[in-house]
């Protein structure tokens, strides 16, 4: 028997198809006749069909809404009663509330975007979005195979941590030493040199103020790390767009002087070996 | 032992030797980042949309008090002028209306469906911080100078790839609100006795699903060809025509498709009686979805012909017919119950009357003889439709309140601001579409204001009373923000099992095991009994 969801879907199937065939036959510019009507109908192998990717988009819909019809017909609606059936069950078990705390799905987020902008601006973000983003993936699957492992949340915290810190910690210290070396360097390039001189002697001082802050307070609240996060992420994007506004700081043209001899930086360019230069090794 | 399963052993290690310390529930920051509670995301979109319409909304008045005297009122300059229009128009659907329902979906259908989650609670997550920070690049990259008719090729390129990831959040949530009422609904709470609010959901996401893919598929492709040249969707100002089809009927009606659902929830539970014909009202849910499929005129740009085809009509015509069917059974129940004046009737009313305005208007500018292609009155049918989105969607704030937020909301500025969007709407809908008729069009201007000079004092005033009524709606709603004490699990002699749950609801929505539902109205069935 139908039911309220399949029913839905097969007028969806069935206004997709007639839809097709009016909409092609009413866009093949041809007299109406039977070539107009018999063209939409064969899908263009006999007669003519007006514009093709309206038409294409048309019969499209009508063939996933005439599965998707089938398919839920045959599951009576996901009815909770069906469901238990086919699971052999005298009831569904009930859904999964996320009852603890996940970053990940911001991660993902934050991940797509740095994606999306690097499609626009430059590789580096694409590269950095992808990495996040393949990450998410694993840590995202490893996550909702913990969540289930036991009824305990406290248990299935600890699973996945057994199987997870071996690989995030020594990752992360990568990852974090990389990017961050890597980041200060395009900084570097991009500042003019009294902004580099400047970041070269601050950054230090940052570093040491941060190891003093985690000595003196080891246990930060979760809010804070999950706001130092949210301020990492938005710098990465809102640094990767001033970066492709700006744009990197080209090496400026050294001047040279009349003679020819000297540079900016005063230092003597390095003449042409003459023929006296002493050869060793050949004897 | 399937391979998904954990190894005895393993669950014995990690038991016995990993220190197992209970962790409280965070709260602040990591508890709203961290959330996968579809209250949390829900109250998220929500939020931030309203803010987005704030903004969205001054623009809107920009180009109203532009179109006072194009040639003295230079609010936006003529290098800009085409950016700021587009970037109203997506913003009104993308930024402001669809996730403003998307917001009221994700706290109400698991609710009404009886289920303690949405279906895929991480990837619902997800859709919102994609969807958020995709619309942040949306608007970095008009800050760049990109966009339609943007001068800055990277602006460009990050605007198309902003809108897909927007687009692509938004399918997400799609999915998970698709699932969530299909496959989490409680036992014996089958489709048909489903909430109309829940089924009109569904119908919505149902129609997202089938067509923001196609625009999905239609922003890869353009950014393919703009990053070769740009050759075969025109240059940058002729992305803007490809996209029309997303904010023209009858793909616009897909934003509206809720506007029914909450109408026929509200009314029937404000009038104390049950909506019938029930099926009656399904079917108009589900059939204004069928005709809002207009993802067919992706190839289509307004001078192409293919706005003239007979199938346009037919679909422009058909759509008022369960516009009107919704609103006989309202009328039906007005006869036959005792009616209250509530806020969130007033909202559903008003909601109804400017989406019929929107449908109707559609249903004349189908018709290829009087010539609408083009001119202000396709803003104008879109202003409508989204408008009665936007004012169903504070509704339905308004009426969920106390599941939404922590109180219930002021009722009496909530019962001004519906009739103060009702009277700007139709201020700001009806004056468009006298000039498009008129032949004046958004796209024959070098401004983009398009409408009669003299009309246009109308639209002004129209677009201030939608200001106001917008503020109105957020003062009302601002106690909900506030937590209160012995707030009332059903405020409105509900009939639906959303307020079986108590307000606000605890994580799992629900105290105590559900019974099984025997009929569409499970509490007004309990009140009887009584």
């Amino acid at each position: 028997m139908l039911k309220t969801g399949s029913k839905f879907l097969f007028a969806l199937a069935g206004f997709g198809f007639f839809a097709a065939v009016v909409y092609a036959a009413g866009t093949s510019h041809h007299t109406l006749g039977m070539d107009a009507i018999v063209g939409p109908l064969t899908f263009g192998y006999k007669g003519y069909v007006g514009e093709h990717s309206g038409y294409t988009i048309l019969m499209s819909l009508s063939a996933a809404a005439l599965f998707l019809g089938i398919f839920l017909s045959a599951l009576r609606d996901a009815d909770p009663e069906a469901e238990a059936q086919v699971l052999g069950l005298e009831t569904v078990p009930d859904a999964v509330v996320p009852n603890s705390v996940n970053y990940w799905p911001v991660v993902a987020g934050f991940s797509v975007a740095s994606i999306v902008v690097g499609l626009a601006i430059g590789s580096t973000m694409f590269v950095i979005g992808l990495v996040g983003l393949t990450v998410t993936t694993v840590e995202w699957a490893v996550r909702a195979w913990s969540d289930r492992a036991t009824g305990d949340v406290e248990v299935n915290r600890a699973i996945r941590n057994r199987l997870m810190y071996p690989v995030e910690i020594p990752g992360l210290a990568i990852l974090g030493v990389g990017g961050f070396v890597l980041a200060i360097s395009r900084i570097l390039l991009a500042l003019p040199k009294l902004g580099s001189y400047l970041v070269f002697g601050l950054v230090p001082v940052a570093i040491m103020a941060v190891g003093a802050l985690i000595v003196l307070k080891p246990k930060l609240s979760q809010s804070v790390i999950a706001g130092l996060l949210l301020a990492g992420g938005l710098a990465i994007l809102a640094g990767g767009i001033v970066a492709a506004t700006a744009g990197e700081q080209k090496p400026k043209e050294e001047h040279k002087t009349e003679s020819g001899s000297q540079g900016d930086s005063g230092l003597r360019p390095l003449g042409a070996p003459s023929a006296a230069v002493v050869e060793v090794g050949h004897r | 032992m399937a391979v998904i399963d954990t190894p005895p052993e393993t669950v014995h290690a990690a038991s016995e030797s990993a220190t197992v310390i209970p962790r409280a529930q965070p709260t602040g920051l990591a508890g709203v980042l961290g959330s996968g509670d579809h209250k949390v995301l829900g109250r998220l979109f929500i939020i931030t949309s309203l803010l987005f319409g704030l903004a969205v909304v001054a623009l809107g008045q920009g180009f109203a008090v532009e179109g006072l005297a194009p040639k003295t009122l230079d609010v936006f300059s003529a290098d800009t002028v085409f950016q700021f229009f587009t970037f109203f128009r997506v913003a009104t659907v993308f930024l402001l209306a669809l996730p403003l329902v998307i917001g009221v979906a994700f706290v109400v259908v698991p609710l009404q469906v009886g289920a303690p989650a949405l279906a895929f609670p991480r990837a619902a997550a997800a859709s919102f911080w994609g969807w958020l920070l995709g619309s942040g690049l949306l608007i970095a990259s008009y800050a760049m100078n990109g966009g339609p008719g943007g001068g800055s090729t990277k602006g460009v390129n990050l605007w198309i790839a902003a809108l897909a990831l927007v687009v692509g959040a938004i399918v997400l949530a799609a999915v998970s609100l698709a699932t969530t009422v299909f496959a989490l609904r409680t036992p014996g709470l089958t489709l048909d006795r489903a909430p109309l609010f829940a089924w009109s959901v569904l119908v919505a996401s149902i129609m997202w699903l089938v067509t923001l893919p196609v625009l999905f598929g239609l922003l890869v492709l353009m950014y393919v060809d703009h990053r070769h040249g740009g050759t075969s969707f025109g240059a940058n100002a002729g992305l803007y025509s490809r996209l029309l089809w997303v904010f023209r009927n009858p793909q616009i009606y897909t934003v509206a498709i809720p506007v029914l659902g909450f109408a026929a929830d509200v009314l029937a539970t404000t009038a104390r009686t049950r909506i019938a014909p029930r099926f009656a009202a399904q079917g108009a849910i589900g059939a204004f979805g069928i005709v809002g499929f207009g993802s067919f005129f992706v190839a289509a740009t307004p001078d192409s012909g293919a706005y003239d085809a007979a199938i346009v009509m037919v679909i422009g015509l058909a759509a008022v017919l369960p516009v009107l069917a919704i609103g006989g059974l309202a009328g039906d129940l007005f006869r036959r119950g005792s009616f209250r004046l509530t806020a969130g009737a007033l909202y559903a009313v008003s909601s109804v009357l400017i989406l019929l305005l929107g449908v109707a208007a559609g249903a004349l500018g189908s018709l290829p003889r009087l010539d609408t292609a083009g001119t202000v009155f396709d803003l104008g049918v879109t202003n409508g439709v989204v408008l009665a989105s936007i004012i169903a969607s504070l509704g339905a704030v308004h009426w969920w309140a106390t599941k939404i937020g922590r109180q219930p909301a002021n009722e009496s500025i909530g019962r001004l601001a519906p009739l103060v969007l009702l009277l700007g709407s139709a201020a700001v809908v009806i004056p468009d579409l006298i000039s498009g008729l008129a032949g004046d069009g958004a796209e024959t201007r070098l401004d983009w204001t398009g409408g009669i000079q003299g009309l246009n004092v109308i639209v002004v005033v129209g677009a201030a009373l939608v200001g106001l009524g917008l503020l109105a709606a957020m003062v009302s709603l601002l106690p909900i923000l506030k937590a209160g004490t012995d707030v009332e699990a059903d405020p409105w002699e509900g009939q639906t099992l959303e307020w079986l749950a108590p307000s606000p609801p605890p994580l799992a929505n629900f105290v105590a095991p559900l019974p099984v539902v025997m009929s569409a109205e499970p509490l007004l069935d309990l009140r009887e009994e009584k």
